[in-house]
């Protein structure tokens, strides 16, 4: 039988980057041209996978990217497993953004957090003002993963989700980490879970990892 | 409705409240509060569709009474007749006429927003002027409780002897007089000494039925009958004939508790835990008619189970206030009425409401007559009549709750005692009530519930059904300027533009929030919203005096972001924000002092003051005091602070004062020297911290002469000093000023202000249990005493 695990993943970036694209086309497929600005939070889910038959499911918080709505980004990226920021590499300032996003990650958010930066609008080359060397030096720098994404396209945009899939922590010991799990009460444990497992052999998974 | 009826307690809780744990990020168990918002989305919807443009109203008026084992030997008649009797006697007009003037600001006001008595309990509204031409019509029902009939030992054994009850209530029907013709009696109940009676008009008596009754004893060993409570529920179907077009009208259920409490002011946390015992033991057991179905509901109801609860009793709760003190203060309530107040802030069962031990979410309107105990005759009795060796307490009260509208609207017209009726150690009380039912056509509600249930079931079913969708208008709400104590309103819209009903609430930022800041409400918080409709969210800004302690702190800009959750969608954010308008009341003292110029331009401006330099008086209160000075004589002084005022005169004379315009002119309007007297009133009382520090008080007390006094203003901190040295020479001039004419000495007047300004400048701290504070108002009225007189 194939393992299956749930993490909460968070969309963050400066307003008008296509987050909310890149979540519409890795959950149903689909793009629009013309989107609203996200005003709040949606939630979505999709499951990615792997090669080994391990199924990941992604709890996504897309979040509202304006300035004025910065002081709740922290309600939705607590207890995240993984973060996505997304830049726009035709908006050199757009990374800049992502930079003040992923400062305050590693100083807010639960330090064993997956941080993957992704240049949004990949089609758009022509009028590149981020370079592909600039970003993917920088995220070696901070240690994040990187990638480049058309959400329009849909080039890339699998890629990113799947290498974060692989990246998490699978073997990881339960933990309260995403207490926003959809219908659960608050505080409930799945993120991270093995679901198939039986709860008696988690123990001792947990002491192998010492 | 009668099965359907559900327990008060939780009907009143507010459906916001009943929902899962939530915040930002973290939603709760959407697919439960779906379950919740859409059962009483149903009921409500299919009550409005199955409403008839009749209404029916019903008269009540309820009486208690202690009778002290005697047997009626006096004239009834006041206790039982309606209103109009009382409207020309002296004290009757004067209480209606009077309507307390630091109601708003009273202790057990404070903590609760009024926001919500102004928008959620409909019923909290102030007592109708009681005036010949809305005089109330005879009432339709008398609820009248009686206890002490019997206070023989043997009645605690027998207690099937009905010879007393016959008595009262041949009593009760010739004090009815000429109307005696009119009534018969519906139900009574008796548990020792106590007794009900229910009469009602000939004509009614065919639409009450399911009558039930129920009893308890709380006495000797916790069960014996002579304390305890005797309950009778009603329920009451208006005649098809005359509720149009309803064929099946629903029932409303009516539920009367008599009780009698344990005596003895000490004894006040065995009367707490009499009223919770009670309220368990109280219970209805259905009877199983003969040859009934086995299938019959057959279940025992609560009394909460009911849409009107009313207690009437003889609680026995006493005043945590010295003898001398008590009876100090009523007597001054003849020229002070408000008096009144500050001895109802030591009243065991207000304070027992207040914190919850007893009665809560009970209401009960303001008291505005005096003790209705312990009265004597003769050499045993003082003054006003009470018994010198019991101290005077409200001990017969009346209390309700009722269901939220609009299934029932309930409004209190009358709370009064009967000092003419002095066969008893006790007075009677009685009030009249007004019951407004909206005319409910049964079977129509239960085709309208089943409908809608099938119009919207199974929404949650996202897979099956997409996902829930909404618009907002608009994300940003702005209020614009925004007064203290002024509400202000606005929408926000919301479309379902999606196929499917959802469901909406607002959640706080973070676990345990609030949704939206003291200063905002927002109505409704919760609520399901059919396919392609739109809803108008009220969103009303309301500052009250505790939030304008924290906004007066801040910045003009006040702003917030609420969180609009769809269940098992998504959630969207909306700005609300507004200017808020600086106010010098619910300032505080040492901010006041150091501005340097009217509160509205000046407040970010905070002058910084050296220490050795005393701090000047605010020039608010310097405004108010100059004003008087300047403008008041006469006649108007005597009863300058003792008059009612208008609040929007107030508002007016405090918007002056806080952009530092010109006052309005005496020649504007002759009520405005009550209007300045009021607005300084308010002012000090709204101050952050009272004026003298209360660590003091204590010494204020022992202070024996005036020297004494003075010296202690060496010890007031330095914003204290000046505006208490300003403001007693102030009130010894008032107290000076008397005309001949006037209607008291220099020496009572100055009594009726130190007893209107102590509880106001050496202020009780609030939230504080007054009985284990207990800092004598009459102590406090005598330091001030030693300044003004």
């Amino acid at each position: 039988m194939s393992k299956q695990f749930q993490f909460k993943l968070v969309l963050l970036g400066e307003s008008a980057v296509g987050k909310s694209s890149l979540v519409l086309r890795f959950v149903k497929d689909q793009f629009d041209d013309y989107r609203e600005s996200t005003i709040g939070a949606a939630f979505l889910t999709q499951t990615v996978t792997l090669e080994d038959q391990t199924m990941v499911k992604f709890e996504i918080w897309d979040t509202a990217g304006q300035e004025r709505y910065k002081s709740l980004a922290p309600m939705y990226y607590r207890n995240a497993n993984c973060a996505v920021v997304v830049y726009d590499i035709t908006q050199s300032a757009s990374l800049e953004k992502a930079r003040t996003w992923i400062r305050e990650l590693q100083r807010q958010a639960d330090p064993s957090i997956v941080i993957a930066l992704c240049g949004n609008k990949a089609d758009l080359s022509a009028r590149r003002q981020v370079t592909q060397e600039e970003a993917k030096k920088y995220a070696e720098e901070e240690g994040l993963m990187w990638g480049e994404t058309s959400a329009k396209s849909g080039e890339g945009v699998s890629d990113i989700f799947t290498a974060i899939a692989k990246k998490l922590p699978l073997t990881a010991a339960p933990s309260q980490r995403a207490g926003g799990t959809r219908g659960a009460a608050p505080g409930a444990a799945r993120a991270g879970v093995d679901l198939n497992k039986q709860p008696s052999t988690q123990g001792s998974n947990e002491a192998c990892n010492c | 409705m009668a099965s359907e009826t559900v327990d008060l307690r939780v009907a009143r809780q507010p459906l916001h409240s009943r929902l899962s744990p939530a915040s930002a990020g973290l939603p709760g168990d959407d697919i439960a509060d779906i379950e919740i918002i859409r059962e009483d989305w149903i009921r409500k919807e299919a009550l409005k569709r199955s409403t008839t443009k009749a209404t029916k109203s019903l008269n009540i008026r309820i009486g208690s009474f202690n009778v002290n084992g005697k047997t009626p030997s006096q004239d009834l008649s006041p206790w039982l007749r309606s209103l109009s009797i009382h409207t020309h006697s002296k004290t009757g007009a004067q209480m209606t006429e009077w309507i307390s003037p630091l109601k708003p600001v009273s202790p057990f006001n404070i903590s609760t927003n009024p926001i919500d008595d102004k928008y959620t309990l409909q019923h909290e509204q102030p007592l109708l002027p009681i005036t010949s031409s809305c005089s109330p019509s005879d009432p339709d029902l008398l609820v009248l409780g009686f206890q002490e009939l019997d206070l023989s030992t043997e009645a605690l054994l027998y207690t099937t002897n009905t010879l007393k009850e016959d008595s009262w209530v041949a009593a009760v029907f010739a004090g009815l007089g000429e109307k005696a013709v009119l009534y018969e009696k519906l139900a009574s109940k008796q548990l020792v000494g106590m007794l009900m009676v229910i009469i009602v008009k000939k004509s009614l008596f065919p639409n009450f039925d399911h009558i039930m009754f129920c009893s308890a004893g709380a006495g000797i060993m916790g069960f014996m009958g002579n304390k305890g409570a005797t309950a009778i529920r009603v329920s009451f179907t208006p005649s098809t004939d005359d509720s149009a077009d309803a064929k099946t009208p629903h029932c409303t259920v009516l539920t009367f508790v008599n009780a009698h409490l344990a005596a003895f002011e000490e004894m006040v946390e065995r009367r707490n835990n009499d009223f919770q015992e009670l309220s368990k033991r109280l219970v209805f057991e259905a009877p199983t008619p003969m040859g009934a179905n086995s299938d019959t509901s057959n279940e025992s109801s609560s009394i909460y189970k009911s849409d009107a609860l009313f207690w009437f009793v003889n609680l026995n709760y006493r005043l945590d206030l010295s003898d001398v003190d008590t009876r100090n203060l009523l007597a001054l309530h003849s020229d002070e009425p408000p008096i009144l107040w500050t001895l109802l802030k030591y009243d065991q069962l207000k304070q027992a409401i207040h914190f919850r031990k007893a009665f809560a979410d009970f209401h009960e309107h303001d008291i505005t007559h005096l003790p209705s105990y312990r009265f004597a005759s003769g050499a045993l009795k003082d003054d006003l009549g009470y018994d010198k060796k019991r101290k005077p307490a409200w001990t017969d009260r009346i209390l309700y709750m009722h269901s939220p509208s609009p299934s029932i609207g309930v409004h209190q017209l009358s709370y009064v005692s009967h000092p003419e009726i002095t066969m008893s150690d006790h007075r009677p009380i009685s009030s009249d009530f007004k019951i407004q039912l909206p005319v409910i056509d049964q079977d129509d509600y239960l085709r309208n519930a089943d409908k809608l249930s099938h119009e919207l079931w199974g929404f949650e079913d996202v897979e099956a059904r997409g996902s829930p969708r909404i618009k907002l208008k608009s994300n940003s709400i702005e209020f614009g300027k925004i007064f203290y104590q002024q509400s202000c309103q606005t929408t926000l819209e919301v479309d379902n533009i999606g196929d499917t009903p959802c469901v909406i609430r607002f959640v706080p930022a973070d676990i345990g929030g609030s949704i939206c800041p003291d200063w905002l409400r927002i109505e409704p918080p919760a609520t399901l919203l059919p396919a392609h409709m739109s809803i108008a969210i009220t969103l009303t800004a309301f500052v009250s005096t505790a939030c304008a302690r924290l906004l007066n702190q801040g910045p003009r800009r006040i702003e917030c972001m609420l969180i609009l959750h769809t269940a098992l969608g998504k959630d969207h954010f909306v700005v609300v924000g507004g200017e808020y308008q600086h106010t010098c009341f619910a300032n505080s003292l040492a901010t006041l002092t150091r501005l340097t110029g009217p509160v509205r331009t000046s407040y970010a401006t905070l002058k910084e003051r050296k220490e050795e330099q005393s701090a000047s008086v605010p020039r608010e209160a310097m405004r108010l005091i100059n004003w008087l000075m300047e403008h008041v004589s006469g006649e108007d002084i005597d009863c300058l602070f003792n008059r009612p005022a208008d609040e929007n005169t107030v508002a007016r004379i405090r918007e002056c004062l806080d952009t530092g315009d010109e006052l309005p002119s005496p020649q504007d309007n002759q009520h405005l020297p009550h209007g300045f007297a009021r607005t300084l009133l308010q002012f000090l009382d709204t101050l952050a911290e009272p004026i003298v520090p209360p660590t003091l008080y204590s010494r204020c007390l022992a202070a024996t002469d005036r020297n004494e006094a003075f010296e202690l203003l060496d010890d007031f901190p330095s914003e204290s000093v000046n505006i208490w040295v300003s403001l007693t020479a102030f009130l010894h001039y008032v107290v000076q000023s008397s005309p001949s004419s006037a209607s008291h000495s220099p020496s009572r007047r100055a009594e009726i202000l130190a007893a209107i300004f102590a509880p106001i400048l050496l202020g009780d701290p609030k939230n504080v249990d007054l009985q284990s504070y207990g800092i004598s108002p009459v102590g406090k009225a005598n330091f001030l005493l030693k300044f003004i007189q």
